[in-house]
């Protein structure tokens, strides 16, 4: 009750923070020209975005509360520890998102008041948006395999090579869209290629791998365990989890998609993001389904 | 040899059904409603054990057919079981 508090105070300040940050500064110029838009237009734009940002958020704290009071109900038996892991997992995914999001606020409005500073704001920011989800799913699947190791159950060598071949093919295609906008690169990374590569590029591809992998193993430990009613809980997690790893990609992916992206009208832009807005509260909840199905076992 | 309890057999059925969470399952409704320990329960207390059960799966699943399946097992307990000779033939009192 007491670290639910503690997550729906902190939920409040990152509301408040970045509803601040988001509204308080004058919009950008460059941005209402682009988009034909008056000011009005553009806050309303903006408050619609919280909104939607703010309910992910929501829905990933929740998840993140359902998990972490299943472990904690269950913190005698021996899942009760891996399931705090995943749950931790959960925690930096979740908080993840509006640190980030506040941080590249406060880093924009440096750099609107000092213009050197602009390539260094992008830098910090896909560094930081990186660490998150790459330590989210290294406990993601320490707290899988864990599990994995409690059922004695072992990927099977054909799901691992799915797990592994998919990390390449999308690696692979991820690098060749970085490459392909390779002019623009310095104007949207500003690294050269070569650090792109190696400091995110890296980084993320072992990410996916890291989160693919959680799920196999995730889904590998509810085929092998009993309980037809407790493997339905876990069926929901695992859907969680591989939808909010499919959303990480695609999420790399667009980022690399800069020329597509500034060919859309301003509807386009808005559905794509609406769209993908919605998958991540979707994700979130269906998450925090499966979290709330196993705890209910536990509370009748 | 040490032989099964009641409790150890409630527990195996319902192992089947909720995995990992069956024993943790099991103690609470005995604790909570029948107020005994696990270790205490006796084949007169099964009745009401299972109609708890049944209870709590309802609040837990929807799926009424797991459940009626769940709770078949479980009055299999409600039956004596037979003893049996060393021969495997049912022994008659």
């Amino acid at each position: 009750m007491q670290l639910r508090s503690k997550i729906f105070y902190w939920y409040a300040a990152f509301v408040v923070a970045l509803t601040l940050l988001t509204l308080l500064p004058e919009p950008s110029q460059v941005t209402l020209t682009r988009f034909h838009l008056t000011p009005t237009g553009m806050r309303l734009l903006d408050i619609t975005f919280l909104i939607a940002e703010f309910i992910i958020w929501f829905a990933g704290f929740y998840g993140y509360n359902k998990l972490s009071s299943y472990s904690r109900l269950i913190h005698s038996g021996e899942e009760g520890k891996r399931i705090a892991k995943l749950a931790r997992g959960l925690l930096l995914l979740s908080i993840g998102l509006p640190i980030t999001a506040l941080l590249s606020g406060v880093l924009s409005i440096i750099a609107a008041h000092n213009p050197g500073f602009a390539a260094p704001s992008v830098i910090i920011n896909n560094y930081v948006g990186v660490v998150f989800p790459l330590l989210a799913m290294l406990w993601l699947s320490i707290g899988a395999r864990g599990l994995g190791e409690l059922a004695k159950t072992r990927l099977r060598l054909r799901l691992l090579n799915v797990v592994v071949l998919t990390t390449i093919v999308l690696g692979v295609i991820f690098c060749c869209l970085v490459v392909q906008g390779h002019r623009q690169l310095r104007l949207v990374y500003h690294m050269s290629p070569e650090l792109v590569m190696l400091t995110l590029g890296i980084p993320y591809m072992y990410t996916w791998f890291l989160g693919l992998y959680s799920a196999a193993e995730l889904r590998t430990y509810s085929k092998k365990v009993a309980g037809v009613v407790y493997r339905k809980g876990w069926n929901l997690m695992i859907a969680g989890v591989l939808s909010l790893v499919f959303l990480s990609i695609m999420l790399q992916y667009l980022s690399t998609l800069t020329s597509w992206l500034a060919s859309l009208t301003l509807y386009e832009v808005l559905l794509l993001l609406y769209v993908l807005l919605l998958f991540y509260i979707a994700a979130f909840i269906v998450f925090a389904l499966g979290a709330k199905k196993l705890m209910k076992i536990e509370e009748v | 040899m040490a032989t099964q309890s009641l409790y150890d057999d409630v527990v195996m059925i319902t192992y089947d059904y909720l995995g990992p969470a069956a024993d943790r399952f099991v103690v609470r409704q005995i604790r909570n409603h029948l107020r005994k320990d696990p270790g205490e329960l006796q084949r007169k207390d099964l009745r009401q054990l299972i109609d708890w059960i049944q209870l709590a799966m309802r609040l837990i699943s929807n799926d009424s057919q797991v459940i009626d399946r769940y709770m078949a097992d479980l009055e299999t307990l409600a039956v004596p079981k037979k003893t049996t000779t060393h021969y495997g033939k049912n022994a008659r009192h």
